[in-house]
């Protein structure tokens, strides 16, 4: 398991213990349930040494005894086109992917302008997180939202940290920071739709990394869509392989 | 099969799913129609391949998420 993969893991986990979402611990995998049907709802950590054959149709029952969570991720490495009618027979269908992605802060970053004039700060009001789960919902999440109560309980441990770019009171583009030892990691990037494309993504990543740099952070990660990869190879993150999102069907 | 066809037929698949009252055009994608998320995606390509009698390649799933991508591809399907 690489160092992203890692901070994923640990990611679910601790929004698991923090937010008081049930978290399964199988001897082949982890998976972590929000209530009512709400973010996080995912099978993680799978036991990569298991052949494919013998994980999926295992994964797939349990997720049929135990209903959601139905997401499934994992590296794209471990499952490929050979194991296409195996996800087939055991109903899942990819849905997502991710790139995963590193830059270390060690050496020099040369940041892109941005035209985008906005206040980085960090969410403390609750109607700031009521405002970030809007975005979460809309541009990321849709059909298993983040309700404000999990955001505000991750809000209140150490290790989770949200930051955004306001214009005004309003939040243009937020982001969760997850930190484990020097390694962190970027969780539900997000800007609101009318104002993507207009520098305010590079506006919070610069400012993010600015920050994260002159602490102890000495590496981010990050599981980037296909979209927004362009974004985060203009700050210098490299592409360590995919993750792929299997949804199960009824 | 004619893309006039493969497109009517498409956007009566979309109606099913998201409902009636959605414009569905050949630019429209999963980026513009509200709705069209991970689950929905699922559905939409199972709705797919019933009314095509097409089994649509699991890793092809991720690229189709625009209806001119879809109808493109049902159209390449079809003519082999």
């Amino acid at each position: 398991m690489n160092k992203i993969e890692k901070n994923l893991v640990d990611f679910y986990l601790a929004v698991a213990q923090t937010a008081g979402c049930l978290l399964y611990s199988e001897p082949s995998f982890r998976a972590v349930k929000g209530t009512d049907g709400g973010w996080p709802d995912l099978v993680f950590a799978p036991d990569y040494s298991l052949p494919p054959a013998q994980l999926l149709p295992l994964v797939s029952r349990w997720i049929g005894i135990h209903g959601a969570p139905r997401n499934l991720v994992i590296d794209s490495a471990y499952l490929n086109r050979n194991h296409l009618s195996l996800l087939r027979d055991n109903g899942f269908f990819p849905v997502d992917s991710w790139q995963m992605m590193q830059l270390s802060l060690r050496k020099t970053i040369v940041f892109p302008r941005s035209a985008a004039k906005g206040q980085f700060r960090e969410l403390e009001h609750p109607a700031d997180f009521e405002q970030f789960c809007g975005i979460a919902n809309r541009e990321l999440l849709g059909n298993m939202p983040v309700s404000p109560q999990v955001v505000q309980r991750l809000s209140t441990a150490e290790r989770f940290r949200f930051w955004g770019v306001f214009v005004g009171e309003e939040l243009i583009a937020a982001l969760l920071v997850f930190a484990v030892a020097d390694v962190a990691g970027l969780y539900l990037v997000a800007a609101r739709k009318e104002f993507q494309l207009r520098g305010f993504g590079s506006l919070l990543l610069q400012q993010t990394l600015k920050a994260l740099k002159s602490s102890a952070i000495r590496s981010v990660v990050l599981h980037a869509s296909r979209k927004a990869v362009p974004l985060y190879e203009k700050f210098g993150f490299a592409n360590f392989g995919n993750l792929y999102i299997y949804r199960k069907t009824e | 099969m004619a893309h006039e066809e493969i497109f009517s037929r498409v956007v009566k698949v979309f109606h099913q799913v998201f409902g009636a009252t959605h414009a569905i055009g050949y630019s429209t994608s999963s980026a513009d129609l509200a709705g069209w998320d991970s689950l929905n995606h699922v559905i939409l390509i199972q709705e797919l391949e019933k009314e095509f009698g097409l089994h649509f390649d699991l890793f092809d799933v991720l690229e189709l998420t625009s209806v001119e991508g879809i109808v493109n591809f049902i159209a390449s399907k079809t003519a082999r």
